[in-house]
């Protein structure tokens, strides 16, 4: 246990609980002498490999409140031509469908926004988790590059794309690391695929 | 607007309804510029000629963690107010203050491999905790002067002149 804090307001009551505990224990698998060790920074920076890494395991609570106020807030992504004008081309041409078009628009226009969010944390408390994430997105374009060759349907590659941006999440943060968030971060990530122009739909010759 | 259960199912059906072939063009992938070497170049140069110091030799003279994260947050303009509230205050309140510091510039490996080629190239030179102007050093001047006449990377170059309310201590 490290207590950085030069107080006992944590150290304190788990000591006493300890304490408590033992009393109440049969002591069957403690040692009844065994006491709490306390590690102070010095002991911490000395003995243990503290990187921005291992700050960034520590602080994913901070990283995972931040995203959620953006999503919350409803933080957009600023507003990109091609991204406007890819689902303008699906209103006109789904007019019947105009309503959930909106709500396509709306959804990755603010998922984007909570996937900036997420890159411009990382980018100034990580950049090792940013520079992962960047391959991770660049190697889900190039994946679905390579499976639009083949007969995959449009629902089929957006959907491996999201499926591929999900996995680097789980393999970055863990399984239940961003929880909630991982599959509307993973949106964002298709959302900025759409409005950074890798992904097309329109005719041909459109947006170039 | 409706409740979207899985929008990227919904986008998918929509774009099969209207027979929409969906390409995926690789050279239109925007790559993050924190990671190129030249932008770093730039930036380096940048800091360079508004905190360097001149040694006895009259050699150009930055200390290295300063540089370090001068160029992090340069490029980061949003951390600058942050980094100038800590440092204000960092001598009397640092236990308090820990967490304004953009702790991720520690792992910022582009910036460290940039200097270890600026060097390589004898542009740079390393003298303990200091980064010095090398041989070359007329090429990253010259790069600043470029930099200022067709007025490029202005944030940057905002954030670094903002850095310099800061005192530096030797080492960061």
């Amino acid at each position: 246990m490290v207590s950085w804090f030069e107080s006992h307001r944590v150290v304190g009551p788990l000591n006493a609980s300890l304490d408590k505990y033992k009393v109440a224990s049969d002591c069957s698998y403690v040692d009844p002498t065994a006491q709490l060790t306390v590690w102070g920074p010095h002991d911490l920076s000395t003995q243990c490999a503290v990187d921005d890494y291992t700050l960034f395991r520590v602080e994913q609570h901070a990283l995972i409140n931040k995203v959620e106020q953006a999503v919350a807030a409803g933080t957009l992504a600023p507003r990109a031509v091609d991204f406007e004008a890819k689902f303008d081309d699906l209103c006109a041409r789904r007019t019947d469908r105009k309503s959930a078009i909106e709500s396509l628009r709306s959804h990755f226009r603010s998922s984007w926004g909570a996937a900036l969010t997420l890159d411009n944390e990382l980018a100034a408390t990580s950049v090792r988790m940013h520079r992962l994430l960047e391959e991770a997105r660049i190697q889900a374009a190039v994946s679905a590059r390579l499976k639009s060759a083949t007969s995959l349907g449009p629902e089929e590659l957006i959907e491996k794309m999201r499926e591929m941006m999900v996995e680097r999440f789980f393999e970055l943060f863990g399984e239940n690391g961003l929880g909630p968030l991982t599959r509307r971060v993973a949106d964002g990530e298709v959302g900025r695929l759409i409005g950074d122009c890798p992904v097309e739909w329109r005719s041909t010759g459109a947006g170039t | 607007m409706q409740e979207l259960s899985d929008p990227v199912k919904i986008l998918g059906e929509i774009l099969r309804g209207i027979g929409a072939t969906v390409t995926v063009d690789t050279n239109r992938l925007s790559r993050s510029t924190l990671y190129d070497f030249d932008y770093h170049s730039a930036v380096i140069a940048c800091v360079f000629a508004e905190h360097a110091t001149t040694d006895a030799e009259g050699r150009k003279s930055v200390v290295a963690g300063w540089l370090k994260l001068m160029q992090f947050v340069a490029v980061r303009p949003r951390l600058a107010k942050q980094v100038v509230s800590w440092s204000a205050n960092r001598l009397r309140y640092q236990s308090m203050l820990w967490h304004q510091i953009p702790r991720g510039f520690v792992g910022d490996e582009t910036h460290d491999a940039t200097v270890d080629f600026l060097i390589a190239s004898d542009i740079l030179d390393r003298r303990q905790d200091n980064i010095l102007g090398g041989t070359r050093f007329q090429s990253l001047s010259e790069m600043y002067v470029r930099i200022c006449h067709d007025n490029l990377f202005k944030t940057e170059r905002e954030v670094i002149v903002t850095l310099k309310s800061i005192r530096v201590i030797g080492r960061c």
